[in-house]
């Protein structure tokens, strides 16, 4: 006689596995939502730049040990990217450039609305325009890049972005332009693919792609000439920072189009609190005018709060509060859990808080919602110690009394 | 949580996750929907356990978060052509690890084929439980913590549950099953 629960765990046993595409997928969402949070904490931080211009630039033409941006967008399952770079990539002349040690690859470029399946990723998105950028990156001593399993495979060890000529590319960069990219590491050598708003609809104005080395704009690599609009490497800087002069077509400028880029990228970095991720977009997102996917109430309960009045309208999570030095260049980093599960993390330039001599807690809040409702807002408040320390505390709506 | 880190946890868990995301949705876009949001939602997760058991239950309570609340919008929006997502291999003969005969093994693939759509056709909340305990063989305070049910309910649907099973098993596979009456 057969037991039941013999027959059930033996029945029921895991047998279904997620085939590669799939978990090629979350890579690519975890990629894009990490983006998106870090712009939501820094696109406002990095707003700040000084500008020294000197470039130089050493160039190399060779590529035949990479993968074509059609294999690359194949090695992603990204079949409708494959196809647009094999018909329509945008670049003639695949380009080499070597410093701090690596060689620095630009493949290939494509712009248009629907040209990869996993468009839908940036939910809230500003357009279906996009422009996709691939990119090779190896060390140029020929050792391999380690691969996603290696104790020092670092994503975020290079920043990829577009710039635009006349365009600070502190506050217009891969963040506040919407970005996200997939990668993996083939045969010692990492690939990307960078998404973001289609930048070919400036092509009047002039286009760079750099690579550089941390997590955000790095003006140590680079240098943007304030009254001629170029961005430069800077000759000095012993680290990565390939600079690619795109060759677009003219005739791709859409002066409409830009500026409704401009707007929105403006947005988010005068903002600075766009809402994570997909869950917060939904019904309530209605672009540009309508900030974000936040409902009436939520905007309305940001716009009284301030300094002086948080504690009446809100309360701190105590868990998350923590007192932190800022850092050499001025920024806090902080990183937190909430009851539940959820959390967040961000790192945040000092000077777009407080005022020099300021003390107390900073009026610029940054905010989220999963679901963009009042319930379920979450307050980033930074207070300046007289130490020089800063305390982080994220805020919840106060729940009315009946 | 890093990439690598990433790696490693599909590699532990994709499977289970996966196969539970299937039964739970019987839909193969919706599986892969709930999966997919199931890992990118703690990998948000600042500060994820360390211990295996306690990131496997993190994945799953995460998984039947979503599926509760997937199931609230379906409930507004739902298909009528609703496709049933039976993989392949729950519908064909399957590979067994044990040595039966061929012909027991025939009889024992046929035996669980017909079981899964058993517990396929059960009611969501005992579904989910039945899944919980012998698919992803979670204790039943493990059950508990990942639903939120009380532990008199979760004992209580899994008995009927198996009760559910065991009848139909007996009427129409003639297996004689019994059912016992104490878990965990």
């Amino acid at each position: 006689m057969d037991h039941l629960d013999e027959i059930l765990f033996d029945a029921l046993a895991p047998r279904q596995k997620p085939d590669d595409a799939l978990n090629r997928k979350i890579r690519m969402r975890m990629k894009g939502r990490t983006m998106e949070q870090r712009s939501r904490r820094l696109q406002t931080a990095a707003a700040i730049v000084t500008a020294v211009v000197i470039g130089s630039s050493v160039t190399a033409f060779a590529a035949w040990r990479y993968l074509s941006p059609k294999e690359v967008a194949q090695e992603i399952e990204d079949d409708r990217l494959a196809i647009e770079f094999e018909q329509n990539n945008g670049l003639a002349q695949v380009e080499t450039q070597s410093c701090g040690g690596y060689d620095i690859t630009l493949l290939g470029i494509v712009s248009g609305a629907k040209i990869s399946d996993f468009s839908e990723h940036t939910a809230e998105d500003i357009a279906e325009d996009k422009t996709y950028i691939a990119v090779a990156i190896a060390h140029s001593d020929g050792t391999p890049m380690p691969g996603m399993l290696d104790a020092d495979y670092d994503p975020d060890k290079m920043f990829v972005s577009p710039y635009i000529r006349g365009l600070n590319p502190a506050d217009y960069n891969a963040y506040t332009l919407a970005g996200g990219f997939g990668n993996f590491v083939k045969d010692g050598v990492e690939y990307r693919i960078l998404e973001t708003a289609n930048v070919e609809v400036f092509a009047d104005r002039g286009i760079y792609v750099g690579v550089s080395e941390g997590m955000a704009y790095n003006n140590q690599a680079f240098a943007y000439d304030e009254e001629s609009g170029e961005i430069s490497r800077r000759a000095d800087y012993q680290g990565v920072n390939a600079l690619f002069v795109l060759p677009v077509d003219i005739a791709k400028a859409d002066k409409e189009k830009a500026a409704e880029i401009l707007a929105w990228a403006e947005h988010r970095r005068q903002d600075g609190t766009e809402q994570e991720g997909d869950q917060a977009g939904g019904e309530n997102a209605d672009g540009i005018a309508g900030k974000s996917g936040f409902t009436a109430e939520a905007e309305e309960f940001m716009a009284k709060l301030t300094a002086d009045n948080i504690d009446s309208y809100a309360e701190p999570i105590e868990s998350t509060r923590q007192t932190v030095m800022p850092d050499d260049e001025n920024y806090v980093s902080y990183r937190y859990e909430l009851p539940g599960g959820a959390g967040g993390n961000g790192r945040i330039r000092l000077d777009f808080l407080f005022e020099p001599g300021e003390y107390g807690m900073s009026g610029r809040f940054g905010y989220a919602a999963d679901d963009g409702e009042l319930a379920g807002l979450r307050i980033d408040t930074w207070t300046r110690n007289e130490d020089g320390t800063v305390t982080f505390v994220v805020y919840v709506p106060r729940k009315k009394s009946n | 949580m890093e990439q690598r880190e990433l790696e490693q946890l599909i590699g532990m868990y994709g499977r289970d996750i996966y196969s539970f995301c299937c039964y739970l949705t019987r839909n193969k876009q919706e599986a892969d929907d709930l999966y997919q949001d199931t890992f990118v939602k703690v990998l948000e997760m600042q500060a994820f356990p360390e211990d295996k058991e306690g990131a496997k239950n993190l994945l799953l309570s995460v998984a039947v978060r979503f599926w509760k609340e997937q199931k609230r919008k379906a409930a507004r929006r739902r298909r009528i052509e609703e496709e049933q997502y039976i993989p392949q291999e729950l519908k064909n003969a399957e590979i067994s690890e044990n040595l039966d005969t061929p012909e027991e093994h025939m009889i024992r693939n046929e035996r669980n084929a017909y079981v899964r759509s058993c517990v396929e056709k059960l009611p969501e909340k005992m579904k989910v439980i039945v899944l919980l305990y012998y698919m992803e063989q979670r204790k039943m305070e493990e059950i508990v913590e990942l639903t939120g049910v009380p532990m008199g309910t979760v004992k209580s649907r899994l008995h009927r549950a198996k009760k559910i099973l065991a009848k139909e098993l007996r009427q129409n596979q003639d297996v004689e099953v019994y059912v016992n009456g104490s878990f965990g």
